[in-house]
């Protein structure tokens, strides 16, 4: 009986010591989740801008083709870009992962960001991004001579996620 | 009690206040599109002759490259460097030299090229040759129809210059134009 009375105590005891102090005490209620939103930002380039709408962009790299007198065995074209992440007006948050991911592969290009090459594996493009800042990021195609003329289409998936 | 106050504890990780925040998560899509053109690119690059025989080009592996026959050279004088010179009696003398060319593809399937080439200007009484046909300023000469791409290939130019002319002027420009076939 003794035993019993002691396990319902410490019952009792930890369930009052995992309860916050400010908590109401009968209701325990979660804050509001804050929308994250991932934004895409044109930076002045040259050779055209990205088109943005809502959380998906779009770059154009229009004619892709070796240039006079080349070297190498492959031509790059590179675009900045930036991308914000939002948490919302009473975000908590400090940073976010950033990941992207090959949706779909075209098989003419390599695809890199920041010099890391998307695949269809997500891979960390920013671990700690902080929310509200713009960060630039650099995309390059990359066309082997061997590729066949033709159209490029690919898509990455971002994401991010708070920690 | 031990066991009571392990329970305990247990009790309390599980019971882990609710109103820690979850990670959040989201997405986004950027498109990416543009096209892929064939092309191919020309090389002046240096001649393949025998020692001796292949003129100093300046810019060779560019597609804008020079050569330079010094100011000081005559009929009866020292050949420039890289230059042979022959003698045609007392009518004219020839300057003949070693140059390449070469054109690389890139995403096309062409499997071969045709390459042209044409004198800047006319050069009057001096003639520009590769081979038996000169060059000219008003017409491409056809170097080849069936150029493989990738290696270089070589051609002897020749200068033939007539005695008769005085201070012979050799400043000229042959343009290549290259075509995918």
């Amino acid at each position: 009986m003794k035993d019993c009375l002691t396990v319902v105590a410490g019952l009792g005891l930890s369930l009052l010591l995992s309860t916050p102090i400010h908590a109401e005490r009968h209701r325990s209620v979660a804050p509001p989740i804050q929308p994250l939103t991932i934004e895409f930002v044109s930076v002045p380039e040259p050779e055209g801008a990205l088109i943005a709408a809502g959380s998906d962009a779009w770059i154009d790299v229009r004619t892709v083709s070796q240039q006079k007198a080349w070297k190498g065995k492959a031509v790059r074209v590179r675009r900045r870009f930036g991308m914000r992440v939002h948490g919302g007006a009473a975000s908590s948050w400090a940073t976010a992962t950033i990941t992207a991911r090959l949706d779909s592969p075209d098989g003419r290009a390599v695809i890199r960001i920041d010099g890391q090459i998307v695949s269809g594996v997500p891979v960390v493009i920013a671990s700690h991004a902080a929310i509200g800042a713009t960060t630039i990021h650099t995309l390059e195609i990359e066309v082997s001579d061997a590729v066949p003329e033709g159209p490029i289409a690919a898509s990455i998936s971002w994401e991010a996620t708070t920690q | 009690m031990r066991k009571v106050m392990l329970g305990c504890f247990v009790v309390a990780v599980f019971a882990v206040p609710t109103f820690m925040q979850a990670a959040v998560t989201s997405s986004a899509i950027l498109t990416i599109t543009g096209t892929v053109a064939g092309s191919i690119s020309l090389t002046v690059e240096d001649g393949a002759g025998a020692a001796g025989t292949n003129a100093t080009i300046t810019g060779s592996g560019s597609n804008a490259a020079a050569t330079d026959l010094g100011t000081t050279f005559s009929k009866y004088g020292a050949a420039p460097t890289g230059w042979t010179k022959t003698l045609q009696g007392t009518t004219s003398w020839t300057l003949a030299s070693n140059f390449g060319v070469k054109v690389e593809k890139a995403n096309t399937a062409s499997t071969d090229y045709t390459l042209l080439a044409h004198l800047g200007t006319d050069p009057l009484t001096i003639v520009w040759k590769t081979g038996a046909t000169p060059f000219v300023a008003v017409a491409d000469k056809n170097l080849t129809s069936t150029g493989a791409y990738g290696s270089t290939v070589n051609y002897t130019w020749s200068v033939v210059i007539p005695d008769g002319l005085a201070a012979p002027d050799l400043a000229n420009t042959i343009n290549f134009l290259a075509t995918a076939n």
